[in-house]
Parts: structure tokens; sequence; C-alpha cells
């Protein structure tokens, strides 16, 4: 790989050395364990309701595989293609090396339309690069408008899933944090019900929206054949931030490319299934170019970057494979690791079996020689992977290198006895015995979780699933704990 | 070397010799091939899944006192914002004398409002409505209202992804794509807060359906 003194060498700053303690102190945190049960139960019934709807779903990974394959033996030739589209339509595309080289570009683009504040959409790459910073850096003022990613700005945390990046939070600690930020809105009352704090965080980010001057979205693909970038939401956040804002950059990865619209199809049928066990997401969105003349609405510019960051150096090793995922964060679910001890133990932007491959890739292996570690080998991962990444594989070449070179300090490795330790007490065990399971059990004797397999799609029976009695998981569990 | 060639170069450097791997043909789920009446009745089921009024109406004329209708239901809402697409312009709206149209697109005037826009198809597969971009349509009228109303007539439904593109590409003129194309499954929501679901998000809390025969 890269030589260590290469100033295009790629970036990503991790705290993942501290795995171990990490981990010890998530699996004794209640509030987190409950946030946890939600991911291991919850949306693995979701997404194994929802592609059981779908017989093709299987033929359908296997062509995603093919498709991602050909596209990665030829990636070069189609981002060649994505580029002369994009500047045919209208928009300007940017080539970053690495993390500083792609701040940097974003944060010129930024100055030249002397950008005060920026609005954004979820996106894993910039956190990769921890583009926030920079940009705060340069006087700039940054708003996350997801609000999950919202949520733990304002708490400055990282990611705790990459589709849920607040699941273990309270609404309790949801409102404590509003209620601090917001005073500066002239917001000074309290609200603590989720529908009030959801209403809050619109209003207060609708004028974001409006103010902004640059719009930041990722692109969960790019599409060579028409120059257009795909972002797939629930919120809608990510198109008020393409619309609304005079200048619109998408951040993202070489390796998000599919040849054609067909191809595009095919995808958008396996990310929502995978990731929620939906048909759909809300808001599967194609933006092409910056406003054309007659439009009425829509960005003066559009400005890819497309970010390496470490990507070319893994086509053509044994890590290759990686390249082919989609984000969709069904690896995470299924994973007795990260169900145990949650997505911020990993230390790293990407965390569960996806972020053990893919954070020593960039990262560097001196400082993420315990997350390859961090696997029981149980498979689950590679079973529900939309794209067919043999994880565990993957995994396996990062634990050979780092045992070959002694990266993990001692006394520090996990080695795959504690790992089965873990998974030997499912989640649905210790939540019931640990936490004295009053609500778990009740539930159990109401039938609930038994039916949990058998329920029919959609996130409105996901919410029935969590909350028999009107609230949610979480309320029943804190409930059980106080009384 | 720029970071452009860099990349490149390094990307050239290590394409595989020959064999790439061929992707022919193309995959299409039964959900996605249905055609008819039976394509119609599995976009209403869709749609009504993902929590969009439905209203059936057999003639375009009837479209100005359903919306009044519906929006009598929600409570006070006296002002319609209605986008610039002519079929809808062309509709009597003399009929509803109680609804008061206003054709004003900008973002502070958009914002929380009930709006009517058309559409440029919508998905049997999904149930979802897809809206382009062009001098008829602004992107911001599925996202900034609180209530969208979306007219859409049967002959606008098709199967799934395949028929959204080439709906977008007739309305982008060719083979380019107007700037947005926006499928729209739905109200707006997020399940961020405790993994509990909330309608309206920061897009329309409510999503309701004009389905018009022809
Ligand atoms: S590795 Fe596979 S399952 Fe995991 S996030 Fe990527 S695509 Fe999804």
């Amino acid at each position: 790989m890269t030589p260590p003194n290469d100033q295009h060498a790629p970036e990503m700053h991790v705290t993942s050395e501290r795995f171990s303690e990490n981990a010890r102190h998530a699996l004794d945190d209640k509030v987190l364990q409950g946030g946890l049960f939600i991911f291991a139960k919850g949306f693995t019934a979701l997404r194994e309701i929802g592609i059981s709807q779908v017989p093709e779903f299987g033929d359908m990974r296997d062509r995603a595989r093919d498709v991602k394959n050909h596209v990665l033996e030829n990636l070069g030739d189609y981002l060649k293609q994505f580029e002369e589209r994009v500047i045919a339509n209208g928009g300007r595309v940017h080539w970053a090396r690495n993390a500083s080289e792609a701040n940097e570009i974003i944060g010129r683009l930024c100055a030249e339309v002397n950008a005060k504040t920026v609005v954004k959409s979820k996106s894993m790459v910039t956190e990769e690069l921890e583009l926030n910073p920079h940009l705060e850096k340069q006087g700039i003022e940054v708003f996350e408008s997801d609000l999950g990613e919202y949520i733990i700005q304002l708490r400055k945390e990282k990611p705790f899933h990459i589709v849920g990046p607040a699941l273990h939070l309270t609404k309790e600690q949801v409102s404590d944090t509003f209620y601090e930020a917001h005073q500066r809105y002239g917001r000074t009352e309290k609200v603590t019900e989720k529908e009030a704090l959801v209403r809050e965080a619109r209003i207060v980010l609708r004028e974001r929206f409006k103010q902004a001057d640059v719009g930041i979205t990722g692109a969960n693909f790019l599409v060579a054949e028409t120059g257009s970038i795909a972002l797939v939401t629930n919120e809608g956040n990510a198109d008020l931030s393409a619309t609304l804002p005079k200048h619109h950059i998408a951040v993202t990865g070489i390796e998000k490319i599919v040849p054609t619209l067909e191809d595009l199809g095919l995808f958008l049928r396996l990310l929502p299934r995978s990731a929620l066990g939906l048909d759909t997401a809300n808001y599967l969105s194609l933006y092409t170019g910056p406003k054309r003349d007659s439009d009425p609405d829509g960005p003066e510019t559009f400005d890819i970057v497309l970010v390496d960051n470490g990507r070319s150096d893994m086509l053509g090793s044994e890590f290759q494979d990686m390249l082919r995922c989609i984000r969709c964060g069904a690896c995470l679910n299924g994973c007795p690791v990260f169900t145990s001890v949650g997505g911020q133990a990993y230390g790293s932007v990407y965390s569960g079996p996806m972020g053990a491959v893919w954070t020593p890739a960039l990262a560097g292996i001196t400082h993420a020689a315990n997350l390859p570690n961090a696997s029981t080998f149980c498979g689950k991962c590679e079973e529900v992977c939309p794209v067919r990444i043999p994880l565990p594989n993957l995994m396996r070449h990062w634990r050979e290198r780092e045992f070959e070179k002694h990266y993990t300090p001692t006394g520090q490795r996990w080695g795959m006895g504690a790992w089965r330790w873990i998974a030997g007490k499912p989640a649905l065990y210790r939540l019931a015995s640990s936490m004295g399971g009053r609500v778990l059990r009740a539930m159990a004797r109401k039938g609930w979780v038994k039916k949990l397999p058998g329920f029919a799609g959609g996130w409105t029976e996901m919410r029935d699933l969590k909350a028999p009695e009107g609230g949610s998981f979480l309320e029943q569990y804190e409930k059980g704990r106080r009384s | 070397m720029d970071a452009r060639d860099e990349i490149l170069g390094k990307l050239a450097r290590k394409k595989h010799g020959g064999g790439a791997t061929g992707i022919s043909g193309h995959m299409k789920p039964a959900v996605a091939m249905k055609t008819g009446e039976e394509m119609v009745a599995q976009f209403r089921e869709k749609a009504a899944k993902l929590s969009c009024g439905l209203s059936e109406l057999s003639r375009m004329s009837e479209v100005p006192g359903e919306i009044e209708r519906v929006l009598g239901e929600i409570g006070t809402m006296p002002v319609l914002h209605v986008s610039d697409e002519p079929e809808l312009a062309s509709l009597p709206w003399e009929d509803v004398p109680g609804l008061r149209t206003s054709r004003e697109m900008d973002r502070d005037a958009l914002d929380g409002v009930a709006a009517l826009s058309a559409c440029a198809a919508a998905s049997a597969e999904t149930g979802a409505l897809v809206l382009t971009s062009d001098a008829d349509h602004a992107t911001a009228i599925g996202y900034l209202p609180d209530f969208h109303f979306v007219l859409l007539r049967k002959s606008q439904i098709v199967s799934g992804f395949e028929g959204i593109w080439a709906a977008a590409r007739t309305n982008g003129g060719n083979r380019d794509l107007p700037r947005a194309v926006n499928i729209i499954g739905g109200p707006s929501r997020t399940g961020d807060i405790e993994a509990t679901m909330v309608m309206g998000a920061h897009g329309p809390r409510s999503v309701h359906i004009l389905l018009v025969d022809g």
C-alpha cells in the first residue's frame, strides 16, 4: 500500500486503539443496550420481512455483485464518462487524493462564493474527511440537517450507526441538547415529546436551509451514463440542501459509480430493503447539473468532489470486494459484536463488520488493529450483505497482516474467546437478566417478542412492535427500569 | 501530477487484463412488471402503505372541489399554492370560491402551506410519485409545503423504475435528465429519535394523490 511519507496517503482519524475499553464500557451502558436491541431485533426482522416479499432478491444480489465488480474493473473509464456528462450538463468535477485535498477543495469552493453558512445532509464520506471542523476553521457555520446527524453534531459525538446516527440517545437527552442549543434562536421553552422535538428541529433547520449559501450532500450513487448523483433519504433534507442554496457541492467516494439508470434501479431495489426492509425510501432523487435557464429554482453551481482516500489502493488488493459496499448497514444490524457494543466503541465513523474492513484500509492498520479482531466469524454479515461482500474473509486478511506485524499491543488483544463470550449471551438474554427486564418479560408474555419474525413490513408496524402500549421501546424500557 | 491524472493513472494500471465481468441483460422483479388494471391496483395498495392520501376522480374538473373538501377535513388552510403546470391553471377554480389560489412559488411563500402540483409519473412498484423540474415545476414544491397535493392521471402510472427513467428522460428532452428527478414515497418522516416514526421531518407531513381517469 501507499508509503507512509506520501503526502497524498489516505487519512482518517480514528480512536480505534481504545476499542476494548470502549466495548467494556458499552456493555454496561443500559440505555445504549436498549438502542442496540432495536437494531439487533427490530431492523433485522424488518429486513427479513421486506426481502421475503421479493422472491428475486437473491438473484438481484448476485447481479448487484456482478455489476459492481464490472464497474470496479473499469472504474477509470466509468469515472471519465461520468465527468464528461457532468461537464456537458454545466457542472464541475474535482478529484481529491485524500482527506486534506478534499477538504481544501471544498473549503476553496465555499470561499469563492463567500459562504458564511453551509447546510449539510448526511454524508459518511464527509464524516470520514472530518470536513466540518475544517470549514469551521475557515469561519463557516455548518449545520447538519439529517435529524440524527444534527443531534450528534450538537452533542459533538460521532455517529452511532451509519443509518441511525443518534439511536443510542433517549428523547430526554435530545430534549436537553435542543434546549441548550436552541436558546440562541429565541426558543426558550423546553420540549420533551418526540413529535415536538422533531417539529422544533424542523422549524430551526428550515431557516438554515433558506439562508445557507452552500448545500453539501453526499451521493449514494453516481450514474455514469447521465452524470447524475442519486440521493436516498427519508426526511427530505438532502433535497432541500440540493435545491435551496445557491451552490450545491456533492462529496462522495470514487467507488459509488453505476453505469446506467437501469443499474441504478437495481441498487435502489436493494438498498432500502437491506437497510430497513422497505420497498423504497421516502425520497429517491437524481440531480443532474445546476439549475437550467428556464427552471424556477435550483442551485447556480453544481460541484462534485470525487474522493479517493485509500480506495484506489484497495482496488486490485485482497480488499477490493469491500469497494462494492452500498452502506446499507445490514451487516451492522446482524453482527453480534456491533449489537453488543454499538458503533461508538469502534472509534471510527465506519463501524460493524464493514467498518472493521474499511477503517484499517483508510486509517492504517496500525491505528485500527483491534477492529478486524472484533468478530466472532459467525458469518451473519456476509449472509445479509446485498452485494455479497465476503466480510469475514476480509477481516481474516487484516488479522493475518496484523498478526505478521504484531500491530496489536499486548494486553489489548481480544482473542476469539472474548467475542464468543459476548455472542454467547444474545442481546435479548442480556437485557432480560441485566436490567431486571420487567418490561421485556411482560412483552414476552404478551407474545410480541415471539411474533417478531412474523409481522408484516413497514415502519408503522415497526413502531407498533416497539410500542405495545403507545410508547417506544426505550420508553417501555426506561419505565421498567424505574419501576 | 495533478490529482485527477494520478487517480485515473492508478486505476488504469490496476485495471485487470481482459475478461471484464460482463453485465449484459437486466433484472426486473415481478413486483415491477404489472400491467393494466393490476398495475393500478398495486399502485393504490403501495401508495396507501406509504401513508399517501388518495382520492379517485373520474374528471379533471372535480379536482378543485375535492381539494377543498380534503382541506376542510384538515382544518383551516385558506390558500392553495398552485404550480405552473398548464393542466392545473385550466382547472375550474371558480367552482370553489371559498378556496383562494396563489401562484407564488418562492421559498417563503411555499413554506408550510398547502400546494398542488402535477407529476411526471407514478410507480406501481413502490407507490411513489415522480416529480421532475422544468419551467413549470419548482422542485421546492415537493418539500417546503406542509400539505402536498399531486395530480396524477391513470395513464401516467408505470410498472417500475424502468418506466420512471423513460418518463424522466422524455421530460428532460432526450437522453439527458431534467435537473431534478424526485421520486417521492409519501410524507416526509424520521425515525431518528428512539426509532419512533414521526411524520413531517423536513418535507410535507401529508401527501395526497388526486388520481384522475384517463
Ligand atoms: S458491507 Fe454489505 S451489508 Fe455491510 S453496509 Fe456494506 S453493503 Fe451493507
